[in-house]
C-alpha cells in the first residue's frame, strides 16, 4: 500500500476546483438574488442549490416559478434541460463506488464543471485520487450552495458587478480540451463533438441543441467503434 | 397552495428529476462488468463532450449583433494559447476571464 500525502491531496483538489468555485459563488449568488427578487426564501434557495445543483435549470426555474408554472410542466422542463447528465455517469461507476457510503453523494453532486474536473485530472502518485475526487466535489458543491445563500440574503446590495465571471467555466472547458488534444493523438472524437455541436446549434437553436448534439456524438462514436478501437490500439503500440 | 409551499414543491420536483437523471447511468451500468460498447463510450464520450460544452457555454453569443462574439472567441482562443504554453489551468482561466470581464465592460 502506497503512502498518500493528505495535505497535498487537499491542495490538489483545491487547485483544480478554485476557478470553478469562484464562478460557482458568483453564478450561485445570481440565482439566490433572483429567488429573493421573486419572493422566495433562503430555504427554497438552499434546497434548490444543494439538491438540484444545476446552473442552467435553476436560472430557468425562477421565471417559470414567477408565472406559477404547474408542477408536471416543471418536471418536463427539468427533464429537457438536464437530460445531458444521463451521459456523464457512463464510465464513472467503478470510480465513484470507491467512495463507499458516499457513492450516492458523488452521483448527485455531478454537474458539468465537476464532470470536466473529473475527466481531466491526472495526479502525482502521492495524491490519493479518491480523496481528491471527494474534496473537489465537496468544495464545488459548497461554493455553489454558499453562493446561493449569499445571493438570497444580500441580493442586490453588492457594490460591484461581477458580470462575465461565468466565462471561467468556458475557459475551464477550453483548458480541458487543450489537455485532451495534447494527451490523445486521436482527435476524431473531438471533431465529432465540434461538428455535432455546431450543426445542432444552428439547426435547433440555443435552447434545444445540447441533448440532440450529445445523442448524435454518441451514435457517430458507436458507428465508428471498430475503426476507433483500431486507431486507439495503434496509438497505444506507438507509445 | 400558498407561495411558500408552491415554491417548496417546485424545488422538490426539479431536484428529484435532476437526481433521477444523474442516477440513471449508475442504475443501468453500475453493477458488474461493463458491456464493451459502454466501456468504449465511457472512454471516448468525454473527449467529444468537452468541446460540445464549450459551444454550450457560448450558445447565447450573437455573432451578427453587438460585439459579434469577439470577446468570447478572442478570450477562448487566448485561453487555449495560454494553456498550451503554460500547461497550468489556473493562470489560463484567470487571465482569460479577467480580460473577458474587462472587454465586455470597457471595450465592447
Amino acid at each position: 500500500m502506497q503512502g498518500y500525502d493528505y495535505r497535498k491531496t487537499f491542495s490538489t483538489a483545491l487547485k483544480q476546483s478554485a476557478p470553478i468555485m469562484f464562478a460557482y459563488i458568483v453564478v450561485g449568488f445570481t440565482f439566490g438574488a433572483m429567488m429573493s427578487e421573486a419572493g422566495y426564501t433562503w430555504i427554497h434557495t438552499v434546497i434548490a442549490s444543494f439538491f438540484t445543483y444545476s446552473g442552467s435549470m435553476q436560472i430557468a426555474m425562477v421565471p417559470m416559478m414567477v408565472y406559477h408554472t404547474s408542477l408536471p410542466a416543471m418536471a418536463v422542463a427539468t427533464l429537457l434541460i438536464n437530460s445531458r447528465y444521463m451521459f456523464y455517469g457512463i464510465g464513472f461507476a467503478e470510480r465513484f463506488k470507491r467512495q463507499g457510503i458516499l457513492y450516492p453523494y458523488m452521483i448527485i453532486a455531478f454537474p458539468d464543471e465537476v464532470y470536466g474536473i473529473f475527466c481531466s485530472n491526472k495526479h502525482p502518485s502521492d495524491v490519493d485520487p479518491d480523496k481528491c475526487d471527494l474534496w473537489s466535489a465537496l468544495l464545488c458543491h459548497f461554493a455553489w450552495t454558499f453562493g446561493g445563500l449569499l445571493g438570497v440574503l444580500i441580493g442586490d446590495n453588492l457594490p460591484i458587478s461581477l458580470e462575465g465571471i461565468d466565462f471561467a467555466a468556458t475557459a475551464m472547458f477550453v483548458c480541458i480540451t487543450v489537455n485532451q488534444w495534447t494527451e490523445y493523438k486521436n482527435h476524431i472524437p473531438m471533431y465529432i463533438g465540434v461538428v455535432s455541436g455546431i450543426v445542432c446549434l444552428l439547426v435547433l437553436g440555443p435552447d434545444n441543441f445540447i441533448l440532440p448534439s450529445l445523442i448524435v456524438s454518441l451514435i457517430v462514436l458507436l458507428i465508428m467503434k471498430s475503426r476507433m478501437t483500431a486507431i486507439e490500439e495503434k496509438e497505444a503500440h506507438h507509445e | 397552495m400558498n407561495e411558500f409551499w408552491y415554491g417548496m414543491a417546485v424545488v422538490a420536483v426539479c431536484a428529484s428529476v435532476t437526481m433521477l437523471i444523474r442516477a440513471l447511468p449508475f442504475i443501468a451500468f453500475g453493477s458488474g462488468k461493463l458491456p464493451p460498447a459502454v466501456e468504449y463510450v465511457g472512454k471516448m464520450l468525454p473527449r467529444a463532450v468537452m468541446v460540445t460544452l464549450i459551444i454550450f457555454c457560448l450558445r447565447n453569443t450573437s455573432f451578427t449583433t453587438g460585439s459579434h462574439g469577439i470577446p468570447e472567441i478572442g478570450c477562448a482562443v487566448l485561453c487555449a494559447f495560454l494553456q498550451r504554453k503554460l500547461k497550468n489551468a489556473i493562470p489560463s482561466i484567470a487571465i482569460s476571464t479577467v480580460l473577458y470581464m474587462v472587454l465586455i465592460r470597457f471595450v465592447f
